[in-house]
């Protein structure tokens, strides 16, 4: 009897223990940056739930909202992100200034210029001063921030006319959102611009593409996924679950057969109507988004090389360290088997 | 006999000297074991370079910068907006809270302004100021002097109101007029608040300075800094930091220098002195 009430004594305090397997198998919390709706793939991972299978399962898909990509460097270093939705820029940065050697680049999001898909242009005005690249000598150029993806084109185009910041031309600093009224109120003599806001009505009116990112630095893997090795070290499974999950959204949004509810939960997120975007979302005026994820190496590389050269980064970064293309392919693989 | 008295003089000298001395820099030890920490604590790798770099880093940052001229050229350009909006502050500000001060309709129309925006987040306006004045130079200074108007208007009013009347009316008697009042009488008696508001319009002229060249760029130190900031670079947001911090030392010494020298007839300054 006394024994027998030693087991049951023993089991009681055994039984916390015995939950500890279950609470490891709970689904891990993924946070996943962005920025931009709909041009930031998971701002629309969401609009469907019944696509993302995993979801509450694995992982929990957690995205968050930044006002860059820049920020997001600091949320990786302070551990408050997972997965950073970088600029081919921030993640250059990411690597050398904050010295994030564990950095992986997972997946695509979407890249500019790529084959007959859109780039990015910079406006000036259509009756104003500025007829060639040349004529920005002395002037005012609006850039969305130094050493962003964006900006790095604008640059490297203005140096490849001879053209160098302070020296020749003066860099103002503006969000996209207020781009066209700093150019039509002549406040700057040229814009950066990417979508939505590069197809404003009232901006092509008055304004014309001076040149294009794609004119400036070739095809560029615009925006990557990328995280820390300790975590996808750690959270394999699951991110390999949050992968497979987001190629299936990807591959529905860019699915013809989708295209009317595409548009409606699109205007939803972007909150505007769908007749908005259906000239261009999904469509060869929007960026390139990789149905299966695939970032471009080659283009990341060259783009990042581009940076070097124009004094952003400290010497060149071989970035074929820091890619990890294995989860996006092994997901791909079981997202084709699972159709 | 001479010769005697002035050995002890200098020796009283000597003694006063390392006795200030060992006063300074009992005063500066927080911010010296401040650093020594930092120093320390980054070389023994309890952080990342990119959360918190190493002092020396930051120094060596700064030598980097002046070599190049990037940063007599930030900081002068800060100071350069920082300065003329404080002086268009101390001039405004000292003029409206004179007017204030001696006419009824000017108080009646100011005074629930001043109410309102003296507690407000003027740097609030700065949108505003862009979509009018644009984004450089004009709309920095702009909203620099916005905000450092407020302490100079209420130290000036308060200064001139606070003149004993006995002053006043015994200069009134001797026949002063509304003008000799005021230049003989109010604002020599009102200066040492004067300058008290302006002491204290000058750090938020600067730090106005650096805020609106971090919002909108422009070159200057805050616009350095959020450059470094984008671009991960700590070494250059520290910098920013330090640089910026001894500027502003800098002026808050100079313009206390300001007060002795612009005060040396008042009691406060032979006071200072006879202690």
């Amino acid at each position: 009897m006394k024994l027998a009430k030693w087991i049951a004594l023993a089991a009681l305090a055994a039984l916390p223990f015995a939950a500890v397997p279950a609470q490891a198998q709970a689904p891990v919390k993924i946070r996943v940056a962005w920025v931009v709706p709909i041009a930031n793939l998971p701002s629309l991972l969401m609009v469907k739930p019944e696509l993302m299978r995993n979801n509450g399962k694995s992982y929990v898909f957690e995205p968050v909202r930044f006002q860059g990509t820049p920020p997001m460097i600091t949320a990786l270093a302070t551990g408050e992100l997972d997965i950073a939705d970088f600029a081919y820029s921030s993640l250059a940065l990411a690597i050398q200034n904050a010295g994030m050697n564990d950095l992986k680049i997972i997946a695509d999001e979407s890249r500019d210029g790529y084959a007959d898909y859109y780039t990015a242009p910079f406006f000036v005005l259509k009756d104003g001063p500025i007829k060639e690249i040349k004529d920005l000598k002395g002037k005012s150029v609006a850039s969305v921030g130094a050493g962003s993806a964006v900006d790095i084109a604008l640059r490297a185009m203005l140096r490849k006319n001879g053209l160098e910041d302070k020296r020749d031309y003066n860099v103002v600093e503006a969000g996209f959102p207020n781009m066209a009224a700093m150019l039509t109120s002549k406040k700057v003599d040229l814009i950066s611009s990417v979508l939505p806001f590069s197809l404003d009505p009232e901006l092509q009116k008055v304004a014309r593409p001076l040149f294009t990112i794609k004119d400036a630095i070739g095809p560029a893997q615009l925006v990557v996924w990328a995280a820390r090795e300790p975590f996808l070290t750690k959270n394999r499974a699951a991110v390999l679950d949050f992968l497979e999950d987001s190629i299936r959204v990807q591959q529905w949004l860019v699915d013809p057969k989708n295209r009317a509810e595409v548009l409606q939960l699109a205007g939803k997120v972007a909150n505007q109507p769908p007749e908005r975007l259906s000239s261009w979302l999904f469509t060869k005026a929007d960026n390139y988004r990789d149905p299966n994820l695939v970032p471009d190496i080659k283009a990341l590389q060259s783009n990042i090389d581009v940076q070097s050269e124009l004094g952003f980064l400290k010497s060149k970064i071989d970035i074929s360290k820091y890619v990890d293309l294995s989860l996006v392919q092994e997901a791909a693989k079981r997202y084709s088997q699972s159709k | 006999m001479a010769l005697t008295q002035a050995f002890a003089r200098s020796g009283r000298r000597r003694s006063w000297s390392w006795e200030t001395l060992g006063y300074k820099l009992l005063a500066w030890s927080p911010l010296i074991i401040l650093l020594v920490a930092w120093e320390a604590t980054t070389r023994a790798g309890l952080f990342t370079p990119f959360m918190l770099p190493s002092l020396s880093s930051v120094f060596g940052r700064i030598a980097d910068d002046y070599a190049s001229g990037e940063l007599m050229l930030s900081i002068g350009t800060t100071l350069w907006r920082a300065l003329a909006g404080f002086a268009i502050s101390a001039v405004l500000g000292v003029a409206l809270g004179i007017l204030i001060s001696q006419y009824r309709l000017v108080r009646w129309f100011f005074d629930p302004i001043i109410s309102v925006g003296f507690p407000m987040p003027k740097i609030a306006f700065l949108p505003i100021m862009i979509l009018w004045l644009g984004l450089f130079d004009v709309s920095k200074i702009t909203m620099i002097a916005f905000n450092a108007i407020f302490p100079v208007v209420t130290a000036t009013i308060a200064g001139i109101e606070g003149v004993e009347k006995q002053v006043i009316w015994s200069a009134r008697n001797l026949g002063a007029g509304r003008q000799r009042l005021m230049w003989d009488i109010l604002l020599p008696a009102a200066s040492p608040q004067i300058l008290t508001g302006l002491q204290v319009a000058l750090p938020i002229a600067l730090i106005v300075g650096v805020l609106t060249e971090m919002a909108m760029g422009g070159y200057g130190v805050g616009a350095v800094m959020q450059t470094a900031s984008r671009m991960a670079d700590s070494p250059g947001v520290f910098a920013g930091i330090i640089e910026i911090a001894i500027v502003g030392y800098v002026l808050v010494r100079l313009m206390n220098m300001a007060r002795r020298w612009l005060l040396r007839w008042h009691p406060e300054s032979l006071d200072a002195t006879a202690s």
